[in-house]
């Protein structure tokens, strides 16, 4: 009896924890291109959850009229982000001679801009309805926890992404220079960082990240033209719980949100789900305003 | 090693350096004396590829470097460590060190190097793991000085490295300085607490209001009226 309940809550918990993963790695592979923009390039990008829409859209177009599988799309999402990043870049860092206080009002009226431009242009082009395609839609059982194929495909698509965005941070000289200028671009630029060049790279991988994720979510949930506020208040969230620029910190903060989230979900009500955002967020403001790896 | 050719550097709208020369020989220790606000941080600003000048030159190495990036002249050889130390705050001891080596000659040497400032700064190595915001401000000084030479480099600027330290803090400083000239790097300092400096430099410029006023060896200015009654309060 006592053995039984206890397995019974053992299997509850495994299953919310990998249901909390698989959602978890899209929040965090989208949130990491938050924290990059927002953390070393002093832009807050408004248009964050419209480059999660945009990936989604391009994956579901590619697949409705071409019938490539999404992750044969992920180049063409990537390539479709940065050239947004681009503009983004143009519009901003390219624009001014010096690493500059202007770049927070010129970032915030672009990224503004950008975010009613792509969610008009996709609802023109797409219709504003609600679109929904499936895509290896099979029962499995993964870890004696039961689930689909195109779930389990959420964490195989967004965590070696984010694999390779840290490894790239972490292990290459221009990562290690991105890491440099979101601390100090002035002092970035005295030990010899091409600190042009690191915007650059903030930019495009900061847009790319969350269109990989979106392009994940799409196959999983029904999208519109309009999601992306609720995509990038999620994104805000899990910035601010893992530290503003911590790239580590935007998986970690995402793989917790989403299993906190599964878990309160399931106990309480689906209603609630960014409510339980919302009140995470309250609370590292209140408990501890720098986040888990921030450092400042 | 660098020659300065008639300078003009403004900020904002405001005109700081108005025709400035200055050259700081191969294997020497030169400094730039001046009150504060005379334009000497704009000067190394503008040697460092921070403020382009309206006018002149900057030719560093016998190349012509007033239109590189700053990057570019890292790469070349030349490192400032900047007016109030500019360290990487978020990032331990350790992290700002090896942040030093990011030029390319020295990225393969990073090891040895690191070795040599953990010995030539042994504090820095005991406190390896904390974040430099927790350094004392003498510890910070040490450090900034100390990455700058994880870079390899052979032409170092320090502005006004004595700024907020105790004299004896700065005099070990400036053993720091002499024994790295030893080592064949050539030194630019600007201070505008002058004691100490005009007995470490060989030679000495001194800028008021965006002008070079005297030019001497420190010995020299030392002794020279003016300067002992405008720096030295005599
Ligand atoms: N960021 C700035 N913007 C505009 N003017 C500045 C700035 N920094 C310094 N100045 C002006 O430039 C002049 C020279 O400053 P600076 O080069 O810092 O002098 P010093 O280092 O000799 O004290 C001063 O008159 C100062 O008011
Ligand atoms: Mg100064």
């Amino acid at each position: 009896m006592v053995i039984e309940a206890v397995g019974y809550t053992l299997t509850i918990g495994m299953r919310l924890i990998v249901a909390g993963i698989i959602i978890g790695s899209a929040y965090a592979l989208g949130a990491l291109g938050l924290t990059l923009i927002w953390g070393g390039a002093r832009i807050i990008n408004y248009a964050h959850g419209e480059l999660v829409m945009i990936g989604a859209y391009v994956s579901f177009w590619l697949f409705t009229a071409f019938k490539v599988p999404p992750p044969l799309a992920i180049p063409f999402a990537a390539g479709v982000a940065a050239v947004i990043g681009l503009g983004l870049y143009l519009g901003t860092i390219g624009r001014l001679t010096r690493a500059p206080e202007e770049m927070e009002s010129y970032g915030l009226i672009l990224t503004f801009a950008l975010m009613i431009l792509l969610s008009n242009s996709v609802a023109w082009m797409f219709t504003s309805d609600i679109q929904v395609y499936r895509w290896m839609m099979v029962p499995i059982d993964f870890f004696a926890v039961s689930t689909l194929l195109n779930r389990l495909m959420i964490p195989i698509i967004c965590l070696p992404v984010a694999g390779i965005v840290l490894a790239l941070m972490n292990k290459t000289w221009f990562g290690r220079g991105i890491s440099l200028v979101i601390d100090n671009d002035q002092v970035a630029g005295l030990v010899g960082v091409n600190v042009r060049n690191a915007y650059f790279g903030i930019l495009t991988i900061g847009t790319i990240t969350p269109a990989i994720a979106g392009l994940a979510w799409s196959f999983n949930y029904p999208f519109s033209p309009f999601i992306g506020i609720e995509h990038a208040i999620l994104a805000f969230v899990v910035v601010i719980l893992g530290g503003l620029g911590s790239p580590k910190g935007s998986i970690v903060g995402g793989l917790l949100i989403g299993i906190i989230e599964t878990t309160l979900v399931y106990l309480i009500s689906p209603g609630l789900r960014l409510a339980i955002a919302y009140s995470i967020f309250i609370l590292v403001i209140l408990l501890r305003p720098s986040g888990l790896f921030g450092r400042k | 090693m660098l020659r300065v050719e008639d300078l003009y550097v403004d900020r904002g709208s405001i005109n700081v350096l108005h025709g400035v020369s200055i050259k700081v020989e191969k294997g020497s220790i030169t400094c730039v004396i001046g009150p504060n606000g005379a334009g000497k941080t704009t000067l190394l600003l503008s040697i460092v590829g921070i403020l382009p000048p309206r006018k002149g030159r900057n030719i560093f190495k016998g190349k012509d470097i007033t239109f590189l990036p700053s990057y570019k002249r890292v790469e070349m050889g030349m490192s400032l460590v900047p007016e109030g130390r500019g360290l990487f705050q978020g990032k331990t001891v350790e992290e700002n060190l090896l942040s030093g080596a990011f030029r390319k000659e020295a990225r393969l040497k990073c090891r040895d190097n690191l070795d040599r400032v953990y010995s030539l700064f042994p504090i820095l190595k005991e406190r390896r793991k904390q974040l430099a915001s927790s350094l004392s401000g003498g510890e910070q000084q040490m450090l900034a000085v100390a990455r700058a030479l994880m870079s390899n480099l052979d032409f170092l600027m320090l502005d006004e490295p004595s700024l907020g330290l105790a004299p004896i803090i700065v005099s070990k400083l400036y053993d720091t300085v002499k024994s790295i000239r030893e080592e064949g790097v050539t030194v630019l300092v600007v201070e505008q607490n002058v004691h100490q400096i005009l007995r470490v430099a060989d030679f000495g410029y001194v800028l008021e209001n965006g002008r070079i006023v005297h030019a001497d060896p420190c010995d020299k200015l030392i002794e020279a009226p003016e300067i002992k009654s405008a720096y030295l309060g005599l």
